[in-house]
């Protein structure tokens, strides 16, 4: 048996596995989203009337609204946030160990478990930020987390916490990387602080920026988990991303073929919001194979 | 003495006290403390959910109301977690039932199909690499329908073996690429010079590859247990009963059950959350490895 034929065998089992319950499935989703379908009985084909029906959906487009903010959001928010304490932790020489874990500790938790300590958190009266809120004396500043006002950027911070977490480990791992004696030479040619910063450390964060960002993006525009155990798209949905509803039709009204368009619509966000990350790990890629 | 301060005394003999060294000295510690209790500050804020929920556990309903929920438990009610467990138990269970397996298969799919990728030398490769980076993208809403209506055909709806086989489907392109990217930097003589005394592929790749891969593999064990342990969508779409729903799903049911009894929901979240926490914390240097080889999930 030659070395080829070999290769192929090693990797059938990923090709079988993903061909038969990923690849095929992704196609007929696009199918699918053509056709009437209501359940597990196949439709009939309607051509593009579903997208149409989309674009007049008000459900859908509040939905859409909600997932923008999200998106907005998420973007600035938690990569900020992790960026300034990745660098807190590194100038604190102390704050190594147990202060990095605190950060990281969200990772390991699912949006099941966010959902149910947040939801908690934001309990109006009784929850754990309207008391600590009462206690500091800002009470004022008191609204209905989860109402309508205020629901979807309650549920975006519930997210957020985690995606800090992600976005800190990765700024970390950046600034680990930056090669020390690069720091020091610019030091010795006189760079102030805001110098090293801005053309030194900030340009070299690039590689981990672009994996923080395109994480986040990813995370927002899906973000269907969190709001599933939070909200449910309530009040009155105010918190219905599209993710979200695209579930809602899929598996509450059964109207597959309206979800499976709803998964495509999805689908084409994600694939523009991720083309500069893929572009730069090929890129990457082809240098360590030349 | 150091060779810097021994010049400044020779070049500023006569300067005497230099208030401008001594006040950048004064405010670089100024600037230091504060960021320290900058620090501090959003750490505390950070773990106060965690630690919320961990203070909520153990105290009684009467306590949270009377007390509020920031006091600490007038009685230590370790009861709570206790019928917590005993009430999630059949989730955990399902859950590792699923996870375990899922986990395996991932690894043992992967890791034969990284060593292929790495070995291969043809044109197509980075068109190749490229298909397995844009899939690990891929939003589980283009699968969810064909894939609920394919197990429901294959007689697999409600069934551990159709999550199982889901989540080793969907963590394939991830796990791939860690993998094809950890043996591309296996210096290929290793290959060769057991080529020569005979052995066939196989037992290469096991004897030789996969003990080589190790760091790899520890690091892909941790991430991808945490991530399919966490899953929650799947969980709710392929199952009906209680006894083949993953704990994801146990929690929501158990959060309906106990409305406001909050303490109840917090020691259910605290014994849901437990496997994965414990899993992070024992193996954090191998779950930020995987995070950062990859850096493509969260």
């Amino acid at each position: 048996m030659n070395s080829k034929t070999t290769s192929w065998l090693f990797l059938l089992p990923a090709i079988a596995i993903y061909g038969f319950f990923g690849a095929i499935p992704i196609a007929q989703t696009f199918w699918i989203s053509l056709t009437d379908q209501v359940g597990i009985p196949p439709g009939n084909f309607i051509g593009l009337q579903n997208y149409v029906e989309l674009a007049q959906d008000e459900y859908f487009i509040n939905s859409l609204k909600n997932t923008g903010i999200w998106v907005a959001c998420f973007l600035v928010v938690p990569n900020a946030l992790a960026i300034t304490i990745a660098l807190l932790v590194k100038r604190t020489f102390w704050a190594s160990g147990a202060i990095k874990t605190v950060f990281f500790l969200p990772l390991a938790l699912s949006f099941a478990i966010v959902g149910v300590i947040w939801s908690w958190i934001y309990e109006p009266g009784v929850g754990l930020l309207d008391q600590l809120l009462t206690a500091m004396g800002l009470d004022f500043l008191i609204v209905e987390w989860l109402g309508p006002y205020a629901g979807n950027f309650s549920v975006i911070a519930a997210a957020a916490w985690r995606q800090t977490a992600f976005a800190t480990v990765v700024f970390l791992a950046g600034l680990s990387a930056i090669p020390q004696e690069l720091i020091e030479a610019a030091k010795v040619d006189g760079a102030t602080r805001r110098q090293l910063f801005f053309r030194i450390t900030l340009p070299l964060l690039k590689p981990a920026s672009t994996i923080a960002v395109s994480s986040a993006l990813i995370h927002a525009l899906l973000a269907t988990e969190i709001v599933l155990t939070m909200t449910r798209g309530g009040p009155f949905g105010t918190t219905e991303v599209v993710g979200y509803r695209m579930y809602m039709e899929t598996f509450w009204n059964y109207k597959f073929g309206y979800g499976a368009a709803i998964g495509v619509v999805v689908t084409m966000m994600t694939a523009v919001l991720v083309v500069p990350y893929v572009r730069r790990m090929a890129k990457a890629q082809e240098r360590e194979w030349s | 003495m150091t060779q810097s301060d021994a010049n400044t005394l020779v070049h500023q003999p006569t300067q005497g006290f230099d208030r401008g060294t001594l006040f950048e000295r004064y405010e670089a510690k100024a600037a230091g403390v504060s960021q320290t209790l900058l620090l501090l500050v959003l750490a505390a804020v950070f773990f106060m959910p965690i630690a919320g929920s961990l203070l909520t556990s153990i105290r009684t309903v009467e306590d949270i109301t009377v007390n509020g929920a920031w006091a600490l438990p007038s009685s230590y009610e370790w009861g709570n977690l206790g019928i917590a467990f005993t009430k999630m138990l059949p989730y955990l269970k399902a859950s590792l039932i699923i996870t375990l397996p899922s986990v395996f298969g991932t690894l043992l799919v992967a890791t034969m199909s990284g060593y292929a990728l790495s070995r291969m030398r043809f044109q197509g490769r980075i068109w190749m690499f490229l298909v397995i980076v844009s899939l690990s993208f891929v939003p589980v809403h283009t699968q969810l329908i064909p894939v609920f209506k394919l197990m429901s055909n294959l007689g697999l709806h409600d069934t551990f073996t159709a999550q199982i086989i889901v989540h080793i489907m969907r963590h394939i392109p991830f796990a791939v690429l860690i993998m094809t990217n950890f043996f591309n930097t296996v210096p290929g003589e290793l290959r060769e010079a057991a080529r020569i005394d005979g052995a066939n592929e196989w037992t290469i790749f096991r004897r030789i590859y996969v003990p080589v891969a190790r760091p790899a593999i520890s690091a892909l064990i941790v991430l991808e247990f945490t991530w399919i342990w966490n899953d929650l969508l799947w969980g709710l779409v392929l199952t009906q009963g209680a006894g083949k729903k993953p704990v994801t799903v146990g929690i929501l049911a158990f959060e309906g059950e106990y409305e406001i009894a909050y303490n109840m929901i917090a020691s259910g979240a605290v014994i849901a959350a437990l496997p994965t926490l414990a899993v992070f914390l024992i193996f954090q240097k191998q779950f930020i490895r995987g995070m950062t080889m990859g850096s493509v999930k969260g």
